[in-house]
């Protein structure tokens, strides 16, 4: 064996690797570059949305791009709630959004919890057949029961009613099926035994019990549940013909009919800036949380 | 085939200094409690995973590391194999240092605890993809130092060779998920046979499988390294893996070595109490006693008055280390305790039937007895073969003895053999 | 003979069955009867009536498909026309989104470059997705109509001609579209394909590492085809969403009557504006039963990864 290496110095390491440490390096700073890049390309119309936000009418009718902020935030808002009122209701808007899409989020993980509990908890006949009815149906389109459901409402005469759009939430396959595998992986059966021994009857153990546990799943559901409610044009535009009764979207969807050479567009652009930005507030508080909900349900393994 | 040698090799664990506030706390208590655990040094730059690590490994020869779970042996290993970079020390495969090595430029292969099978490839893709990175010497008139891949034809017979040898020829097509546990594994030391490495490295390669099947694989690895002249290096926790496989057996606890061996070496001379403690099943018995220098002979009394005199070799070695008279802790191995006329007498209070012997749990009568260190050891643990009979000894009282030939004598403070 | 009920424990189910009742009597009556209804009026002809105030109508058979199949005034089915759009919308968006979700997770799952401010950029990559889908084609239909700042630029710049419109263009209408459905869709593609490559076992890319492997063999020969069966389940549940397209293709093009935009749900749309529940109802028994064979072919190749583990 060779003494003469065995009593070398140690060499140094990164000259030999000096062209390993610039591939390196380069392969980094492209990453970065190519990260800032998509990122760029997210926000940058957003980023529009908001200058033009603060620009005055006349200069955005101009047609003229701009990427500076100007002063005229104020002023769009003013107009907004003033003189575009009859184009864009945008108190009234966020009322039925809000109403709706808090009603929705809360009715649909309520009742998925109970329903997810009331198969998980207990044995009955039909149990598993039921159970595999619920997940069978997650496959079909809502379009589907979209055209019966319209022209049962126009039938019966309910078109600009608001609980229309709200109580059938209570029945979500999909959010059913997420609050299920919760249940499965975090709540013990004996909990259940042991607060009916302490004399709690159903309801009771479910709300006071395993509610409080279920709060995590819960959470992140309202979010998705609300979201994606407050951001649905395809019901609500078939349904809502009042103006006093319409969410945000139907107008947004109702502002393009109009001829956007006679409007304030200040106005429209804090109209669509306004509708984004409650969603915009709640993501950038729970971001990470929303993140870790995507995978939590969706990816199995 | 290669030596391998480590000198002075170090791993360091970095703390990494985050921003937020509430990030640092928890690392810090992480490595807290990480030292509480297993009693790893910290230094300023984090914490010391493997100390000062010194071995000259030779061509063909089987080394065993072997240790409680957290002693750094499959650190060790991972920085061998390039998993893991080398903090301080140097590495040499072969002669060649090998610090900034790449894995793959190494030469050398490994089996994981975990089998890693690619679970899309079938047995022999499993097989055959390390030879499609395989770099030949084929030198032609106008290119000297030509150097090629491995034909297809090649491949096939190689893997059918490795195949072979494994007794695995008929699982060729079929993919990890359709295979036993004792299938993969040869399938994995297939895959790492199949390039004639020149160190062959294994992590706990017998973990995953049942006690039964581990047998079995334990003399199929003798048996591999029968046939494949290659310089092994296996990372275990069973110290009878160790015994039975090594030529040479490291000893590791947090981070340090506390002996290095051949198995028989590690058995009768144990380097100190914890070697002594963690190699040899049932565990070896201590007591506190004095040693003392009588007529110029060491005497070595117990505490119930019982006494023994090592025999003629240890005298020899205490003098040579001129070691005084002390508190020391004795330990003896339940194998070397004779049951019979003289001795301690001790009381049985479990009797373990373990076939053709029986491990005798019994308590000393009379003072209550505290070996040095241990929580545990309150008993003393003999061995009785049954030759054929069993006889229940619970609640009787024997006298356990021994000889001055098999004790072996520890510092009370440093722990360390005093014959060495 | 009164049957001893000391012997028998207390029966929960019955409140199995209390529980479960809320689902499925609101499914049954906002859902199960409106699905009947629908494919129900598949089969009744409401053409005569759009328009009027009759409330008569016959029962037609398969006449209303057989209407959707046949070639209307401009020499094309509407079906077909409106099919193809969607899928070809999906298509232009899908790829760069498959593209740059696989990139993304490739980068972000990397042990070689630990990138700093991953959550900052996933955080940024995923929030296209939870923005209005309406108020997103608003904000672009306002930027790149004719009055809008692209157009002007773009005119200026003599890059296009003054009459030359973004949003009536057959093709840079769709491409708007795909480009709309790519930005939000992205960021899922990327978290989903990101789980897929944690899922799996770092020991292997090790084992690669000894065996030889460069960085690009490991991720042709082990990184992507261990991604398939999540890549695939991504691509189907992604054309199952993309054949429900609606939002941002008729809020940018619903009033331009770009027939090159018009998606299989937008014609749903026109005909129940309109009163004519027996197209809506046969162009909805369409799309349930393309999108039922895609949902089964996901849920037997979700079934066969589980049985692999």
């Amino acid at each position: 064996m060779n003494k003469a290496i065995r009593n070398k110095v140690v060499t140094d390491f990164k000259k030999e690797n000096r062209k390993a440490v610039i591939k390196f390096v380069i392969l980094k700073t492209l990453s970065y570059i190519f990260l800032c890049f998509v990122a760029v390309m997210c926000i940058f119309f957003f980023y529009l949305l908001l200058v033009n936000t603060t620009r005055a009418n006349n200069a955005l009718q101009g047609g003229k791009f701009s990427l500076m902020l100007s002063e005229f935030f104020n002023q769009n808002l003013r107009n907004l709630f003033t003189k575009f009122k009859t184009d864009f209701d945008a108190l009234k808007g966020f009322r039925a959004s809000f109403v709706i899409a808090f009603g929705s989020a809360l009715l649909t993980c309520y009742f998925s919890a109970l329903t997810a509990y009331g198969i998980y908890a207990y044995d009955f006949k039909g149990k598993k057949l039921m159970e595999v009815f619920i997940l069978a149906i997650m496959m079909i389109p809502t379009q589907l029961a979209s055209v019966g459901f319209f022209q049962l409402a126009s039938h019966f005469s309910l078109k600009n009613r608001w609980w229309l759009l709200i109580l059938p939430s209570i029945a979500a396959p999909s959010i059913f099926f997420y609050m299920i595998q919760y249940l499965r992986a975090t709540l013990p059966k004996d909990l259940i035994e042991s607060s009916r021994i302490d004399g709690s009857n159903e309801f009771m153990t479910f709300n006071r019990i395993v509610v409080p546990i279920m709060k995590p799943a819960i959470a992140v559901q309202m979010i998705f549940s609300f979201v994606g409610s407050w951001n649905n044009l395809y019901m609500p535009s078939l349904l809502l013909s009042d103006t006093n009764k319409k969410t945000l979207p139907v107008m947004i969807n109702a502002l393009q009919h109009t001829s956007w050479g006679n409007i304030d567009l200040g106005c429209v652009y804090m109209a669509i800036f306004l509708s984004i930005l409650p969603v915009v507030i709640i993501y950038l508080f729970l971001s990470k949380f929303i993140i870790k909900g995507v995978t939590a349900g969706s990816v199995k393994g | 085939m290669a030596d391998v040698v480590l000198k002075h090799v170090e791993k360091t664990y970095p703390y990494v200094e985050k921003k937020s506030k509430r990030y640092k706390k928890s690392l810090n208590n992480k490595a807290e409690e990480t030292v509480k655990k297993t009693n790893l040094q910290i230094t300023e730059n984090g914490v010391l995973a493997v100390q000062d690590f010194n071995i000259e490994i030779k061509d063909g020869e089987f080394i065993v590391l072997v240790g409680p779970s957290g002693c750094g042996k499959s650190t060790t290993l991972r920085m061998i194999a390039g998993l893991e970079e080398i903090t301080a020390g140097e590495l040499f495969i072969d002669g060649k240092l090998c610090n900034a090595v790449e894995p793959k430029d190494r030469d050398i292969a490994m089996v994981f605890q975990s089998y890693a099978l690619y679970p899309h490839m079938t047995v022999y893709d499993n097989i055959a993809y390390p030879l499609k990175f395989v770099k030949y010497k084929d030198p032609l008139p106008d290119k000297p130092d030509n150097v090629r891949h491995l034909k297809p034809k090649e491949i096939e017979e190689r893997v059918l060779a490795a195949t072979k040898l494994l007794d695995i020829e008929d699982l060729l097509d079929r993919k990890p998920k359709n295979l036993s546990g004792g299938q993969r594994q040869r399938v994995a030391i297939g895959r790492a046979i199949v390039r004639n490495p020149k160190v062959l490295l294994m992590d706990e390669p017998l973990s995953n499988l049942d006690a039964k099947l581990r047998n079995q694989m334990r003399a199929e690895i003798i048996n591999l390294r029968e046939k494949i002249k290659t310089t092994f290096i296996y990372v275990t926790h069973d110290q009878i893996e160790a015994m039975t496989l090594g030529d040479r057996i490291v000893i590791m606890k947090d981070g340090i070595i506390h002996q290095i061996d051949t198995p028989q070496d590690v058995y009768e001379h144990p380097s100190n109490l914890f070697v002594s403690g963690f190699i040899g099943s049932p565990r070896m018995n201590y007591f506190d006693a004095d040693l003392l220098f009588e007529d110029g002979k060491y005497k070595v009394v117990l505490e119930n008055g019982y006494s023994i005199i090592p025999c003629e070799e240890k005298q020899e070695r205490l003098r040579n280390h001129s070691v005084e008279a002390q508190r020391i802790t004795l330990g003896v191995r339940p194998e070397h305790i004779s049951i019979g006329e003289e001795g301690i007498e001790c009381k049985v209070h479990v009797s373990e039937l373990m076939g053709a012997s029986s491990h005798i749990h019994a308590e000393i009568i009379g003072d209550k007895y505290s070996s040095s260190k241990d929580e545990v050891q309150k008993d003393i643990i003999a061995i009785i073969q049954n030759n054929g009979t069993y006889i229940n000894y619970v609640g009787k009282t024997l006298k356990f003895g021994f000889n001055g030939n098999v004790v072996h004598l520890f510092n009370k403070e440093t722990e360390k053999n005093l014959e060495f | 003979m009164k049957k001893d009920k000391n012997k028998k424990s207390p029966s929960y189910a019955k409140w199995g069955y209390i529980f479960v009742a809320s689902f499925f009597i609101v499914y049954l009556i906002f859902t199960f009867i409106p699905q009947v209804l629908t494919i129900y009026d598949s089969f009744f002809d409401y053409s005569d009536i759009v328009g009027t105030l009759e409330n008569i109508v016959y029962f037609c058979g398969f006449k209303n498909y057989k209407m959707l199949f046949s070639v209307n005034m401009r020499g094309e089915i509407e079906l077909l026309r409106c099919l193809g759009n969607t899928i070809v919308i999906w298509v232009i968006g899908a790829i760069p989104q498959m593209l740059f979700g696989l990139l993304l997770a490739l980068i972000f799952t990397s042990t070689k470059l630990r990138l700093k401010g991953q959550g900052f950029f996933k955080t940024v990559f995923y929030m296209p997705n939870l923005i209005m889908a309406a108020a997103f084609a608003s904000l672009i239909l306002a930027l790149f109509g004719t009055i809008g700042p692209f157009h002007t630029l773009f005119v200026e710049n003599g890059w296009i001609a003054q009459t030359f419109d973004f949003i009536s263009d057959k093709t840079w209408a769709r491409i708007l579209i795909a480009f709309m459905n790519f930005l939000m869709w992205f960021g899922n593609t990327t978290i989903l394909l990101m789980a897929g490559i944690q899922g799996i076992d770092d020991s292997v890319f090790e084992s690669a590492k000894i065996d030889g492997a460069s960085s690009s063999h490991v991720l042709w020969d082990i990184t992507l085809p261990l991604l398939k069966p999540i890549s695939v389940y991504v691509l189907v549940t992604s054309m199952i969403g993309g054949l429900q397209m609606f939002d941002v293709a008729q809020v940018l093009t619903g009033k331009a009557k770009n027939n090159s935009t018009r998606t299989i749900v937008m014609l749903i749309n026109d005909y129940l504006v309109n009163g004519n529940y027996g197209h809506a109802g046969a162009v909805s028994v369409i799309l349930f039963i393309i999108t039922a064979v895609l949902s089964i072919f996901v849920f037997k190749s979700i079934n066969r990864k589980g049985d692999e583990k």
